[in-house]
C-alpha cells in the first residue's frame, strides 16, 4: 500500500503552490491541499501503482479533481477532511502572505495583468464577456457582432495567452 | 491573541465573519475551525513558514484514522434483496460479464484521472467475429462509457482507468478505428454515444479515395450497463476525420474529433 505520509512529505509543498497559483489565494490553497491529502489517505487502499512516479501521478490526479470540484462549486470541498475528523490548517494573515510569496502570486498577478493588457481589444472584450460575465458563446457572439465560431476563437486565443503568462513565472 | 479570535468563523464565504467580514487584521487567525496550533502552542501563530504550516497538518494527517468501509453490510443487504426478489429472476436478467483487459503502467496516459466508480465490463453488442463490451465510468458528477471491441486475436478500446484527462472530460471517449490483426480487408469503427443517439455520421478518408466519405452508422441502446454504442465495418486503412451523433430528430448529441467528444 502506498505511504501517504511519505507522499505528503514529498508533494505537499508543490501541491500547495499548484493550488495557490490557480486560485490566487494562499488560505484556500491550504484548504485544497489538506482535502487532497485527506482524499489520498482515504483512497490509499485503492491505489494499484507500484512506483513513486505512479504514486505522485495519483496524488496530482486527486489534486486536479479537488481543483475541478472547487471551480465547479465555487467553494472548497471538505468532505474527506470531515470523514477523517480533520480540520483544515488554520493560519494567520502573515502565514497566508508567506504562502502567496512562496507561490510567487504577486509576480503572477502582474504577469496576468500585463498579458491581459497586451491582448488586442477584441480578444480582451471576448474574454471578459465569456469568463468574467460568464455569458454563453451565442450571447458573446451577439454582443460582439460576430459569429459564434469567431467568438470562440477570440476567447480561446485570449486564454492561451493568459495561460502562457501563468506558466512563464512558474518556470522562471 | 484573544480567545474570540481563536474561535474561527465556520465556513468561509463572502459576507461571513461578522464585523471583520472581508478584512483581516495582521496576526489574526482566519482558519475555518478552531485549532490549538501546531503543537498546541498558541504563541507560534504568525511565525510559521509554509513548510511549518504543512508539517503541522502533516502530523495530524499521520494520526488520522481511516474509517473502515463496512462492505460486508452492503453485500449482506444485496444478498437479502436478491433472496427477497427471488434468486431466479435476479440471475435471469444478469449481464454477461466481459473480461477486463489489463493496461500496463506505460500504456496508461499520463495523469489519467482515477474514476470514482467503474462498472464491470459487460458485453453489449456482438457480430460476426467481434464482441463489444461497455463499462460505465463516473468521475465526480460526470459519467461516461468506455467501450472495448474484442476480436479473435486481440482487441482495442477504452478503459475507465486509462482515459487521458481530455478524453475523460468529454461526453464519451472518441470513436476508435481498429484494424484487427491478421485482417487486411477491413477495420472496425466503434464507440459510445450519449443516450438518445440513434445514428452516428462519421467522416472518413478511405485508403486511396480522393475525397472524404460520410458514413451513417446506426447506434443501439444497451441496458446493462446503460450505454448507446455503435459498430461498423470500414475499409482497411480508413482514417476518421470527425464523427457526429444524431438523435431521432436529427439534432446533434455529440461532436467528436480524434481527441475528444463534446
Amino acid at each position: 500500500m502506498v505511504d501517504v505520509a511519505d507522499l505528503y512529505d514529498r508533494l505537499s509543498r508543490p501541491v500547495l503552490v499548484f493550488f495557490a497559483r490557480r486560485t490566487c489565494d494562499g488560505e484556500l490553497a491550504l484548504d485544497l491541499t489538506a482535502e487532497t491529502f485527506a482524499r489520498a489517505l482515504e483512497g490509499q487502499a485503492r491505489f494499484r501503482g507500484s512506483t513513486d512516479a505512479e504514486a505522485a501521478a495519483w496524488v496530482w490526479g486527486i489534486a486536479r479533481n479537488v481543483l475541478g470540484d472547487f471551480f465547479k462549486r465555487g467553494q472548497a470541498e471538505r468532505r474527506a477532511l470531515r470523514r477523517l475528523g480533520l480540520e483544515p490548517p488554520a493560519v494567520t494573515c502573515d502565514e497566508i502572505e508567506r504562502i502567496e510569496q512562496l507561490a510567487g502570486l504577486s509576480e503572477l498577478r502582474g504577469a496576468v495583468a500585463d498579458a491581459l493588457a497586451a491582448l488586442g481589444a477584441r480578444d480582451r472584450e471576448a474574454l471578459r464577456l465569456r469568463v468574467v460575465d460568464e455569458l454563453e458563446y451565442p450571447v458573446v457572439a451577439g454582443r460582439l457582432g460576430v459569429s459564434e465560431q469567431t467568438a470562440r476563437a477570440r476567447v480561446s486565443r485570449g486564454l492561451r495567452r493568459l495561460a502562457a503568462a501563468l506558466e512563464e513565472p512558474a518556470s522562471a | 491573541m484573544s480567545e474570540h479570535a481563536m474561535d474561527g468563523a465556520g465556513e468561509r464565504g463572502p459576507g461571513e465573519g461578522g464585523d471583520m467580514a472581508g478584512e483581516r487584521r495582521p496576526g489574526e487567525r482566519v482558519g475555518a475551525f478552531g485549532e490549538r496550533g501546531p503543537e498546541g502552542v498558541l504563541g507560534t501563530f504568525g511565525e510559521r513558514t509554509p513548510d511549518e504550516v504543512l508539517a503541522a497538518f502533516g502530523a495530524r494527517l499521520r494520526a488520522a484514522r481511516v474509517p473502515r468501509r463496512r462492505r460486508w453490510r452492503r453485500v449482506l443487504a444485496l444478498v437479502v434483496v436478491v433472496i427477497a426478489a427471488g434468486g431466479a429472476t435476479a440471475t435471469a436478467g444478469s449481464a454477461l460479464w466481459a473480461s477486463a483487459p489489463e493496461v500496463s503502467a506505460p500504456g496508461r496516459p499520463a495523469s489519467a484521472p482515477r474514476p470514482d466508480t467503474a462498472s464491470r465490463p459487460a458485453y453489449v453488442a456482438r457480430g460476426r467475429g467481434w464482441r463489444l463490451s461497455a463499462s460505465s465510468c463516473r468521475f465526480g458528477e460526470r459519467a461516461t462509457v468506455a467501450v472495448f471491441l474484442t476480436v479473435a486475436h486481440g482487441g482495442a478500446g477504452w478503459r475507465c482507468d486509462a482515459l487521458a484527462p481530455a478524453v475523460a472530460a468529454g461526453v464519451t471517449p472518441p470513436p476508435v478505428i481498429f484494424a484487427p490483426p491478421r485482417t487486411r480487408t477491413h477495420a472496425f469503427l466503434f464507440g459510445a454515444a450519449p443516450a438518445g443517439t440513434v445514428r452516428v455520421q462519421a467522416l472518413l478518408i478511405e485508403h486511396g479515395a480522393p475525397h472524404a466519405v460520410l458514413r451513417d452508422v446506426p447506434a443501439r441502446a444497451a441496458e446493462r450497463p446503460k450505454a448507446t454504442v455503435y459498430v461498423a465495418r470500414v475499409p482497411a486503412g480508413a482514417r476518421l476525420l470527425t464523427a457526429v451523433g444524431l438523435d431521432a430528430r436529427g439534432r446533434p448529441t455529440m461532436r467528436c474529433d480524434q481527441e475528444t467528444c463534446r
